[in-house]
């Protein structure tokens, strides 16, 4: 129980009132990417820290529940977040460009070899970068996965409350802000540290990751584009850049925001903004055009993908009410197909050249 | 009783105090009740102490003293019976699971017995039926290899009758395949092939604990961990799953609530001796129902079977206390007499017991000398039983329950912990199998993901693929019971009906068989083996013209089969009567 801090955490928490508005189509909130904001945050936080308020400590281990039930207003962001690892994992673990040369000794092997890929740690001794971790949900995955991970939000809160659940669970390699940990045994590899820190600040100390991910972030961000171009620039070579966002259809603006947040109320009303929203041939292009193309990125390994001008690969997440979960859409790039599964929520990646 | 009530106090679900934490915030997480206060901890602990007449004063709860990374696992599961055992097997046969995942297994008894059985001895009289399908899949996680395969009876043939009056026998017959339909196998002898499993697999994967009986279970501070103490060590999970039986500690402390009902019934076993049969070798098993209840003859080897005579509980108990010769000619009748004389028998029987002078052997003879000649039955009869091994004899309660969920936050529950049922479709361990195979796949998938495999999100696709085939097994189990004991003229003739016609139509057997849950239907299989035309009911007909017609004319079939069947038995139960009669197959092909 030495590292939890249940306690700790809810008095830093009583110094300000931001409760973060449900999700849905996993959309995640209060993850402004303007550091002046956050700074602000902190210093009222010292000011504060010494009126402990009854009421708001009730207030923020409600807030906190809200990232971490499970059944509750961000139950759909938890179904995705499975999903949404294992596009990764497609993408990192069974990265073709990092697989084993193949020879027709072992070629019976193949099977075996690829189990042993995708498996397991798939990230040990992988550096990444969350941006925008939110209360942690995709940040303590990656953890668990051996992954050496920083996790950043621009709110003070979402960093206090990912500390606090990720200090209770013994078993994952966490890291806290002085910098104690991780105090798990050695045989469990992998570190979470959270930083109350903007993607901006951390490319201007020079910071590099094997893994850059930035999920439901993009579509929130005043400069995509200048925000695109830190991330990309993060990323070491032979890295990954992985993302999730919003499409700007008229299917995305039906579920998002007239179903979800004028209809249903599930998600405070102002949360997206449509014009905000980024397309996934956009992204392509944008990653073609302006962050190096394939001069810097690798093309995608996909043989059927001969687009040209346009650099990794989107795809579709769609949510399955019937099976409770969310799917990856399949499809053959550049087909009508494919592109119908990512009119709302998709994917994005792209993998650096080495 | 008092056991299982004990334990459910100390099993109540409190967060962990520690002076550190601030009461309100613990009590503002989500999903569990907040500490109640002391003295109200202490009135419900008193209330139910005292109904169970137990004396212990409530444990006082202090702080949890904190717990080495050693004794910190990913998944504890709780309980070493089949179900436990399999579900720790499942887990080191997967790839991900057995390279990043910590596991322990408790078992509050011991499992010296399981370890050192010789395939020897006498037969144990916890025997359980294993379909087709979960001998494939222990195969699959290299378990089967360690049972000592002459001590698991395959069983070819099932063969389930009633006889309500002296001229009528409604009956079935499975026939068997290539494959055995399912396999009897003593519970430690599947138990010791679990654990060799085990054994063999990588170092520090899985620590087995026996000896260690789980005392109580608290929720770690944020919910983060479940720490379980046993004696006075501490020992801590991610996930803890309750494989723990029938009276499940970890359902208690996870607060799932079971539905369902007391069976007046018990489960009267016994190791049975007879002759072996020079025509008929010993492969088939035999059902006969009687109104009170079934009465089941499950061959274990040519000179030995093994008996479930499901029964009210006094008649049990009176059975129990007769001596061997006395028991054996009862249940020599319980296969044979009509069901008039066999009601005079056990109105003998229960009057000498309740004098508290249960009929010697020879007392018994008497009374069935003095019946009036039975007439000679068409039903088929299992082997003359000449002997039954005294220590074998043994009856259980019967009950139905089915917990309401099977996940709580990092909590999971399988086997017996999560569903009982009555055992004359010889399902109960069954669906504890299929529920280890699942939960580990499910387990794997959380963990290759990188989920808290404690997470309601990562154990979700476990319920989502178990609870409702078992639900419709268990309430199929359920409708049978209460069809085939019932005794009155409708149902005499609806049942008989019912049955005559499915065995009468092969193509519906077919179908009932290749949905009876063992994929030895669903196996290729030889013609010559099989007493009906066709394997599955989408064969073509035998020396029918295929395609089109053929499609066509077993669509018209098996409408006019299910409309009969339906009529037959209906006005019963309506909901679900052909489901029960479609689930009677997975039944039938058991006991
Ligand atoms: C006499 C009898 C005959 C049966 N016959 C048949 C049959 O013919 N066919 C059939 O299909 N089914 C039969 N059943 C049912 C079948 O045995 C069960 O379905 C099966 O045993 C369930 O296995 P399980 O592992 O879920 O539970 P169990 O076998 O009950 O195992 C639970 C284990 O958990 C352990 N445990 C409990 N509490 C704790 C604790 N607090 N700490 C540590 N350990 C604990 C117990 O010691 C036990 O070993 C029979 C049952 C009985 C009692």
């Amino acid at each position: 129980m030495s590292s939890c801090r249940t306690a700790r955490a809810a008095t830093r928490l009583a110094s300000t009132a931001l409760r973060p508005r449900p999700a849905l189509l996993a959309t995640r909130t209060s993850r402004l990417a303007t550091p002046s904001s956050t700074r602000r945050h902190s210093t009222q936080q010292q000011t504060t820290l010494n009126t402990i308020n009854q009421d708001e400590i009730d207030h923020f281990s409600r807030l906190s529940q809200h990232w971490w039930d499970e059944t509750g207003e961000f139950a759909l962001l938890h179904r995705m977040n499975p999903e949404r690892v294992e596009y990764l994992r497609q993408k990192v673990a069974m990265d073709p460009h990092a697989e084993p040369e193949w020879t027709f000794a072992d070629r019976s092997n193949d099977k075996r070899r690829d189990e042993a890929r995708g498996s397991g740690r798939w990230l040990e001794g992988k550096r990444c970068l969350d941006v925008g971790c939110g209360g942690g949900l995709l940040a303590e995955t990656l953890a668990r996965l051996g992954g050496d991970v920083v996790a950043i939000d621009a709110s003070a809160h979402n960093i206090a409350i990912a500390r606090t659940h990720a200090s209770c669970d013994p078993l994952l390699p966490f890291v806290d802000e002085h910098g104690a940990g991780p105090s798990t045994p050695a045989s469990i590899p992998g570190r979470l540290e959270y930083r109350h820190t903007s993607a901006e600040a951390l490319h201007a100390a020079g910071e590099k990751f094997d893994v850059v991910c930035s999920m439901e972030v993009l579509e929130h961000v005043d400069q995509p584009g200048e925000f695109l171009k830190c991330l990309g620039d993060m990323v070491k070579p032979g890295g990954h850049l992985a993302m999730s966002t919003i499409s700007r259809t008229p299917l995305a603006q039906l579920l998002t925001i007239t179903m979800a947040e004028d209809i249903l109320r599930f998600v405070t009303p102002g949360t997206h903004h449509y014009h905000k929203y980024v397309r996934p041939e956009e992204l392509r292009r944008f990653v073609a055009k302006e962050m190096g193309g394939h001069a810097v990125w690798e093309a995608n390994e996909d043989a059927s993908d001969i687009r040209v001008g346009e650099v990794g690969e989107t795809r579709g997440i769609i949510y399955d009410p019937l099976g409770g979960r969310w799917r990856l859409w399949p499809g053959v790039e550049g087909t009508w197909a494919k592109g119908m599964g990512e009119l709302c929520n998709y994917m994005y990646h792209a993998k650096k050249r080495a | 009783m008092r056991r299982i009530a004990s334990t459910s106090r100390i099993f109540e679900p409190i967060v962990a105090s520690s002076s550190r934490r601030i009461p309100r915030v613990a009590a503002a997480l989500p999903t569990f009740n907040p500490v109640p206060s002391a003295a109200a901890r202490r009135a419900t602990s008193y209330a139910r102490a005292y109904s169970t007449h137990s004396t212990a004063p409530p444990a006082d709860l202090g702080p949890i003293p904190s717990i080495s990374a050693e004794n910190t696992y990913d998944i504890v599961i709780i309980g070493g019976g089949p179900a436990g055992l399999a579900l720790a097997s499942a887990l080191v046969s997967h790839k991900t699971i057995r390279d990043t995942t910590r596991i322990l297994l408790l078992e509050g008894g011991s499992l010296k017995p399981v370890r050192e059985w010789d395939d020897q001895g006498p037969w144990s009289n916890r025997v359980s039926s294993l379909t087709a399908e979960n001998i494939e899949w222990l195969e699959s996680i290299d378990a089967w290899q360690g049972i000592a395969l002459d001590r698991s009876r395959a069983v070819d043939d099932i063969i389930v009758w009633a006889n309500p009056d002296t001229n009528a026998t409604p009956m079935l017959h499975f026939p068997g395949s290539d494959r055995p339909l399912a396999r009897m196998t003593e519970n430690i002898n599947t138990q010791r092939a679990l654990l060799r499993r085990l054994e063999r697999a990588p170092e520090g994967v899985v620590t087995v604990r026996e000896g260690a009986r789980v005392a109580e279970m608290r929720y770690g501070e944020g919910n983060g961990w479940v720490g379980l103490r046993i004696g006075d060590e501490w020992v801590r999970g991610s996930l803890v799953i309750g494989a723990d039986g029938p009276n499940s500690p970890v359902r208690t402390f996870a607060k799932i609530d079971t539905f369902g009902h007391a069976y007046n019934a018990h489960g009267l076993v016994a190791t049975l001796e007879h002759r072996p049969d020079p025509v008929w070798p010993n492969h088939t098993a035999f059902q006969r129902f009687l109104p009170t209840g079934p009465i089941a003859f499950l061959p274990l080897a040519e000179d030995a079977s093994t008996m479930v005579w499901s029964t009210t509980p006094p008649l049990a108990a009176a059975l129990k206390r007769l001596e061997p010769a006395a028991l054996t000619m009862a249940i020599n009748a319980g296969f044979t007499l009509p069901e008039q004389d066999l009601a005079i028998m056990q109105e003998a029987l229960l009057a000498a017991d309740l004098m508290n002078a249960p009929l010697s052997a020879d007392g018994l003879k008497g009374i069935l000398a003095a019946l009036p000649d039975a007439q000679p039955t068409d039903a088929p009869l299992p082997p003359v039983i000449t002997g039954v091994q005294p220590s074998s004899v043994a009856s259980f309660p019967l009950r139905l329950t089915h917990a309401d969920a099977y996940t709580a936050h990092r909590v999971a529950l399988v086997g017996d912990a999560a569903h009982t049922t009555h055992p004359l479709a010889g399902q109960g361990l069954n669906a504890g199998l299929a529920d280890a195979r699942v939960l580990a796949s499910t387990l794997d998938k959380a963990r290759s993901v990188g989920s808290d495999v404690g997470g309601i999100t990562a154990l979700a696709p476990y319920p989502r693929e178990r609870y409702l085939p078992n639900h419709a097994m268990l309430a199929a189990v359920d409708k049978l019971n209460t069809v085939f004991g019932a005794r009155n003229p409708f149902m005499n003739w609806a049942r008989g009906t019912g049955l005559e016609v499915i065995n009468e139509l092969g193509p519906l057997k077919a179908f009932f068989m290749a949905n009876a849950g063992s994929s030895a239907s669903r196996a290729p299989r030889t013609g010559a083996a099989r007493e009906f035309g066709r394997a599955h009911a989408s064969d073509p007909l035998p020396g029918v013209a295929a395609g089109l017609p053929a499609a066509l004319a077993d669509a018209a079939e098996a409408v006019q089969v299910a409309r009969q069947v339906a009529t037959a038995a209906g006005g019963v139960l309506a909901e679900g009567l052909r489901n029960a009669l479609r689930r009677g197959a997975d039944a039938l092909e058991k006991k």
